[in-house]
C-alpha cells in the first residue's frame, strides 16, 4: 500500500485525484477530531472544509512523513479556531475566549455525572496544556506527532503534556467524590 | 453476566471523555464530495495545457491537426 506521502506527491504531479485516497484512510478519525471539540452537526459541516484546505496546502505537505493524519489534524484544528474567531457558534457559546471551544466540550459531558469532576480539573488546565494532553488522550498521538499538529517543539509538548498530567493528578486527588478509577491517566508515550 | 450487560473496559478515563458517535456514510461522502469538486476543478485546468502540450508535440513532429501528416 502506498503512503500517505507518496499519495499526496501523486497529487502534486498530475495526478489530484489520488489526494481523495488520503482523505478516505483518516476521515472517520479527522471527524472525530472536530466531534470531540465541538458539536457533532458542526463537526458535519466543518469536515468537507477541511478537507478543501488541505487540497489546497498540499504543496506543504513534506512528503516524506508517511502519515498524513497529524498534519490533516492541523488542519483541523485551524479550521476550528478559525471558526470560533469568526464567531459563527454566537447563539451557542458567549464565551470570552473565542479561540477554546471547551464550553461546548463541557456541554456535551455534562450528562455524565461521574465525568464531571474530572472535565472541571481539564478545564482547569491552561489551553496550551490541555491541547496536547488531548491529542495524545483523545486522538492517541505520541507527543512528537501532538507537537506536529501544533507546530512545537517535542520538548516543549512533553513539558506541557507532563504539567498537565502532574495537574490533572492533583486536582483530582482532591476531589473526595471522585470515582478511584478516574485517577488512572495513562496515556501512551512512545 | 449476559454479554449485553457487558461493559467495554477503557482503562484512561480521559479516553471515555473522548468517546463521540462515528460519522454516518452520509456524512463522509457528502464532505468528500466537496473534495471531489476541487480535484475536477484542479484536473480540468489540466485538461488544456495536455493538449496544448500534444498539440506542441504535434508541431513538432510535423503532424497535422488531426495527428496525421497532410
Amino acid at each position: 500500500m502506498e503512503t500517505d506521502g507518496a499519495l499526496v506527491e501523486w497529487s502534486m504531479h498530475g495526478r489530484p485525484d489520488a489526494f481523495v485516497e488520503v482523505v478516505q484512510r483518516h476521515e472517520v478519525a479527522v471527524h472525530g477530531f472536530l466531534a470531540r471539540r465541538a458539536r457533532p452537526d458542526l463537526a458535519d459541516d466543518l469536515l468537507g472544509e477541511v478537507w478543501l484546505r488541505a487540497f489546497a496546502a498540499r504543496s506543504g505537505y513534506d512528503p516524506a512523513h508517511a502519515d498524513a493524519l497529524p498534519w490533516l489534524y492541523g488542519i483541523a484544528r485551524n479550521v476550528l479556531r478559525e471558526y470560533w474567531r469568526a464567531g459563527l457558534h454566537e447563539a451557542k457559546a458567549p464565551a470570552p475566549d473565542v479561540v477554546d471551544p471547551w464550553d461546548e466540550v463541557n456541554a456535551r459531558l455534562d450528562s455524565a455525572a461521574w465525568a464531571r469532576s474530572l472535565a472541571a480539573a481539564v478545564r482547569a488546565l491552561p489551553a496550551s496544556e490541555r491541547e496536547v494532553l488531548l491529542l495524545v488522550a483523545w486522538e492517541q498521538l505520541t507527543p512528537a506527532e501532538a507537537a506536529n499538529v501544533l507546530g512545537i517543539p517535542q520538548g516543549t509538548a512533553r513539558s506541557r503534556l507532563h504539567r498537565a498530567r502532574t495537574a490533572l493528578r492533583l486536582a483530582l486527588r482532591e476531589e473526595a467524590t471522585c470515582p478511584p478509577h478516574t485517577h488512572n491517566l495513562s496515556t501512551r508515550t512512545r | 453476566m449476559p454479554a449485553a450487560h457487558a461493559q467495554p473496559e477503557h482503562p484512561d478515563p480521559l479516553t471515555v471523555l473522548g468517546l463521540v458517535t462515528p460519522p454516518t456514510p452520509e456524512v463522509l461522502a457528502a464532505a468528500r464530495e466537496r473534495l471531489w469538486s476541487a480535484v475536477a476543478e484542479e484536473m480540468l485546468a489540466m485538461r488544456p495545457a495536455t493538449g496544448a502540450e500534444e498539440a506542441s508535440d504535434s508541431r513538432q513532429l510535423g503532424l497535422g491537426e488531426h495527428g496525421r501528416e497532410h
